[in-house]
């Protein structure tokens, strides 16, 4: 089955990882900008990483026919240096016509301070007035469930704002509902061992129905898994749920919301495939 | 508990004992056998307040039915309080 891994951090894996997820049948991803490991030290190293996420990664993945998309920002965790925030912020808008780009993210909240509450809306201020897309981290743990309601709080207020052009990550048990009744898309997150797993990410298939739901890997440099799709995709098989089911998840959701985005110029593969068939033959 | 009125079919009950039975008696072993361990270690931790959120998850898996994932979530949650952003003095848009 063909699929779509609406958050991955590409920059963080090898050539080898490509390899692989083209080989377990992934065509596209989108790549948020996130944390590197140690906070920047300034905002020229950003202007760097926008470089890296436009141009670089999309040729890489482009050597295995996957098509890599991404968004930008300064994540959550940088954020609580408002000042250094606000000069990357200030870099944003020259990279967001470059071919790709499908909006602002990820932004959101890390430990739900005042800074950083202060630096998501500033992005929402520059996502409202360009008209992009928005990508949302939630925070993790303990700081899930308060740092997600402070996060739909802001987006409520903004009058500005159409809900379904706001993807909201790394949502659990305990804040998909809000999530998805406010309007918004909501990402899952299958990670190894600390957060969602598969069968917990069927689980609120189940329960919630597939509509503006996805799933995604968030591969990064931590402890994290780029195949963790495929995984679910197997866990929906193995509980008999049917293959459009699992196709809407995992391939046909990701590519309704991207295609909001002005810079989404996907090709699907069922297309690309007859054509090269016909010239071989 | 309220299930989704477009949500997909679930598998029956007895399917997913059968498929589960196993993984799940592996995880409340390796709970018990953790709880034996923060025993024998030096010292104690009966007071921690992070004992008493173990405590109350486990309670709350053999009290309640329907949405446990979501209430043990709750349990280790941080509490959210609606008047934020006066404490914080930031303004809407
Ligand atoms: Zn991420």
């Amino acid at each position: 089955m063909y699929y779509f891994d609406p958050h991955i951090h590409m920059v963080s894996r090898t050539t080898d990882d490509y390899e692989t997820l083209a080989k377990m049948g992934c065509v596209g991803m989108s790549e948020p900008a996130f944390w590197a490991g140690f906070d920047r030290g300034s905002a020229e190293s950003f202007a760097d990483y926008f470089r890296q996420l436009t141009q670089f990664e999309p040729t890489r993945a482009a050597q295995y026919r996957v098509q890599h998309y991404t968004w930008l920002c300064i994540n959550a965790k940088e954020a609580e240096d408002v000042k250094l925030s606000r000069e990357v912020l200030s870099l944003i808008p020259e990279f967001l016509d470059k071919p790709g780009v499908l909006g602002i993210g990820e932004i959101g909240l890390n430990k739900n301070t005042k800074n950083e509450a202060t630096v998501f809306l500033d992005h929402l201020e520059l996502a409202a007035s360009l008209q992009q897309q928005i990508l949302i981290h939630t925070p993790h743990l303990e700081d899930k469930f308060q740092g997600t309601k402070m996060i739909l709080d802001m987006l409520c207020d903004d009058q500005r704002l159409d809900h379904h052009r706001v993807l909201v990550d790394h949502v659990e048990e305990h804040t998909i509902r809000d999530v998805l009744e406010n309007g918004f898309w909501a990402g899952m997150t299958l990670y190894p061992v600390s957060k969602c797993t598969p069968a917990r990410a069927a689980d609120m298939v189940e329960l919630y129905g597939p509509e503006r739901l996805m799933v995604n890997s968030a591969g990064d440099w931590g402890p994290s898994k780029p195949t963790a799709v495929p995984d679910f995709i197997l866990e929906m098989r193995r509980r008999g749920h049917p293959e459009s089911l699992i196709r809407k998840i995992v391939y046909e959701n990701p590519l309704e919301f991207f295609r909001q985005s002005k810079g989404f110029d996907f090709t699907p593969p069922e297309i690309v495939l007859p054509a090269e068939i016909k010239n071989e033959s | 508990m309220d299930v989704s009125p477009n949500a997909p079919r679930m598998m029956p009950a007895e399917a997913v004992l059968d498929r589960e039975y196993l993984e799940i008696r592996a995880k409340l072993l390796e709970v018990a056998a953790s709880f034996d361990r923060l025993e024998r270690g030096d010292g104690s931790v009966d007071s921690d307040p992070r004992m008493q959120q173990f405590r109350d998850a486990m309670q709350m898996i053999l009290n309640s039915t329907g949405n446990r994932a979501e209430q043990l979530q709750l349990i280790f949650s941080r509490s959210y309080a609606a008047d934020w952003r006066r404490t914080f003095q930031l303004s809407s848009p």
